[in-house]
């Protein structure tokens, strides 16, 4: 994966941390659903770390 | 000494002899005593040591402490806050990780400030940089030192405050003192190992003692969300809050320089990925372990399975520690005191190395160096101790501070890194944005550290016209040939 396209994927995932808290998605997105929103989302960063070797050159 | 003390004493001193057995034997380790070598191993650390001090001295007391307060106060907003900074830090570890590390070790770098004066081409902002991490951190790292004593005040009595502020400052000072970063890295990698095993217990309890009420996670839901801590967007985790609270957080792995001087360690590309890899395993479980013991304790008043009533954030975990198995109990009080002095001697070992690489004239050899180093960390821990002795009140609120007032640092050392070109005015400026902005608050009425954090300014928070002002001061200074 390119730097480039890793930096955005990421990019896209922390805002949708903040995605929550805008009106419409605030009230649907509450309880443990919410909490599994969070957690999945810090989850797919996790898989991305992996798929770009984590940080590494090769 | 109840019995109860007695354990709780008890199992402090196995966890401190384990540590300092290890510490001792990590001598071994310690090939020289070049400042490189002490301070960042000669970048020769495996990947065991390097995820596990990586993880210790991001996380500090704030997680099992400040987090489960957070959560049970506040709820499920808690994690989405921790989070940001989690995917933030993976983010910008995938991206800037490598190329920190490569360059490090052909440029032999030993601290931050040299790594932030070296690219911008002048060593009177490694300088700058060295002075600002110091006055920054100190109040940060003395509250680390505050936890301890609280820890064990809380649990044997007021009146041991200082005997807990005394502990702490020893535990630094051997451990740190011993070996450098070899003995600050084994001390870590125990100190994690335990803070996980703790909160792993601590949350299993919580279960059992949830189930043998017969509720269910779901009801632990429903109650909780009945009273708005379930979902964000109102109540304490407003849209200008959370960006208060995670904005200063999201840049924390280029601007402080305990993480940022990590990155020098690894001693190969492997161990480097490794220290990513496990780190990212580290903290997302730990994230999700303390945020669920703040949001099931509260679930477990709520529903009269647990019988605490914290006053405040921070009384939740001493609480249900008065009220859990007194051995889990001692397992996780240590725990706390384990996370606090993880962070704190690393912070102190930084701030020791910034003080020899970038504070003594150039001059200087090795030896002058050496000695130098070794003077700021017995002078850095004394105040350290000195400031927490005093128990005063803001200097926890102080050190909330500290990530903003780092926060300057961020736009200009992504740009640095990157391989910009930016002018040494630039970047100067940049870094003294932060305290610039937050003087400029003070003068306007925000008198209390927690209002310069969150109080918006045109609808945003401080931290946020920090990031703006900074990006516009790099962009200016960004020489033509590189762009």
């Amino acid at each position: 994966m390119e730097w480039k396209a890793a930096a955005l994927i990421f990019a896209i995932l922390l805002l949708l941390m903040y995605l929550p808290l805008a009106g419409p998605a605030s009230s649907k997105l509450h309880g443990w659903g919410l909490y599994a929103y969070y957690t999945l989302d810090a989850l797919t960063a996790l898989v991305v770390a992996w798929v770009y070797r984590w940080g590494g050159r090769s | 000494m109840t019995g109860l003390l007695a354990l709780f004493v008890g199992v402090l001193a196995i966890y401190f002899i384990l540590g300092t057995v290890l510490a001792w034997a990590s001598r071994r380790s310690l090939k020289s005593r070049n400042i490189r070598e002490y301070y960042v191993a000669g970048g020769r650390l495996g990947t065991f040591l390097s995820a596990l001090t990586y993880a210790a001295t991001t996380y500090s007391s704030f997680m099992i402490v400040g987090l489960v307060g957070f959560s049970y106060a506040t709820g499920v907003g808690s994690l989405g806050f921790e989070l940001s900074y989690y995917v933030a830090t993976l983010g910008l570890l995938s991206l800037v990780s490598y190329r920190v590390w490569s360059m490090s070790r052909t440029r032999g770098w030993v601290s931050p400030g040299e790594m932030i004066g070296d690219l911008a081409g002048a060593r009177w902002i490694a300088v700058l940089a060295g002075i600002l991490y110091l006055g920054a951190l100190i109040p940060y790292a003395s509250a680390q030192v505050k936890a301890i004593g609280e820890t064990i005040a809380a649990s044997a009595g007021g009146h041991y405050y200082l005997w807990g502020v005394l502990f702490g400052l020893a535990v630094m000072l051997v451990w740190s003192g011993l070996a450098g970063i070899w003995s600050v890295a084994v001390t870590d990698a125990l100190q994690g190992l335990w803070m996980l095993v703790a909160g792993t217990l601590l949350l299993a309890w919580l279960i059992l003692v949830l189930h043998s009420h017969g509720i269910t996670l779901s009801m632990v839901g429903h109650a909780l969300d009945a009273k708005g801590l379930m979902s964000v967007g109102k109540g304490f985790w407003t849209p200008t809050m959370f960006l208060a609270f995670t904005a200063p957080w999201i840049f924390f792995a280029v601007t402080n320089p305990q993480v940022v001087q990590r990155l020098y360690m690894p001693k190969d590309e492997q161990s480097l990925k490794g220290m990513i890899k496990w780190f990212g395993v580290f903290g997302l479980y730990y994230t999700v372990l303390v945020t669920l013991i703040g949001l099931l304790a509260r679930g477990g008043v709520m529903l009269n399975a647990l019988n605490i009533h914290p006053a405040t954030k921070d009384q939740v975990t001493p609480q249900l520690l008065t009220v859990t198995n007194p051995l889990l109990g001692a397992i996780v009080f240590t725990s706390i005191i384990a996370a606090s002095v993880s962070t704190a001697d690393s912070i102190l070992l930084t701030l020791a190395s910034i003080a020899a690489a970038d504070l003594t004239p150039s001059g200087w050899n090795e030896g002058k160096k050496r000695i130098a180093g070794y003077a700021a960390l017995v002078t850095v821990a004394v105040l350290m101790a000195a400031v927490a002795a005093l128990r005063i009140s803001y200097i926890v609120a102080l050190s909330v501070l500290s990530s903003v007032l780092l926060l300057g640092f961020a736009v200009p050392t992504l740009a640095l890194i990157a391989g910009l070109k930016v002018e040494a005015w630039s970047v100067a400026l940049s870094i003294l944005t932060a305290p610039a902005v937050i003087i400029a608050g003070y003068l306007h009425g925000l008198h209390k550290p927690v209002l310069l954090f969150a109080h918006p300014v045109h609808g945003l928070p401080l931290s946020a016209w920090i990031l703006i002002i900074t990006t516009i001061i790099t962009l200016l200074g960004i020489r033509r040939e590189s762009r």
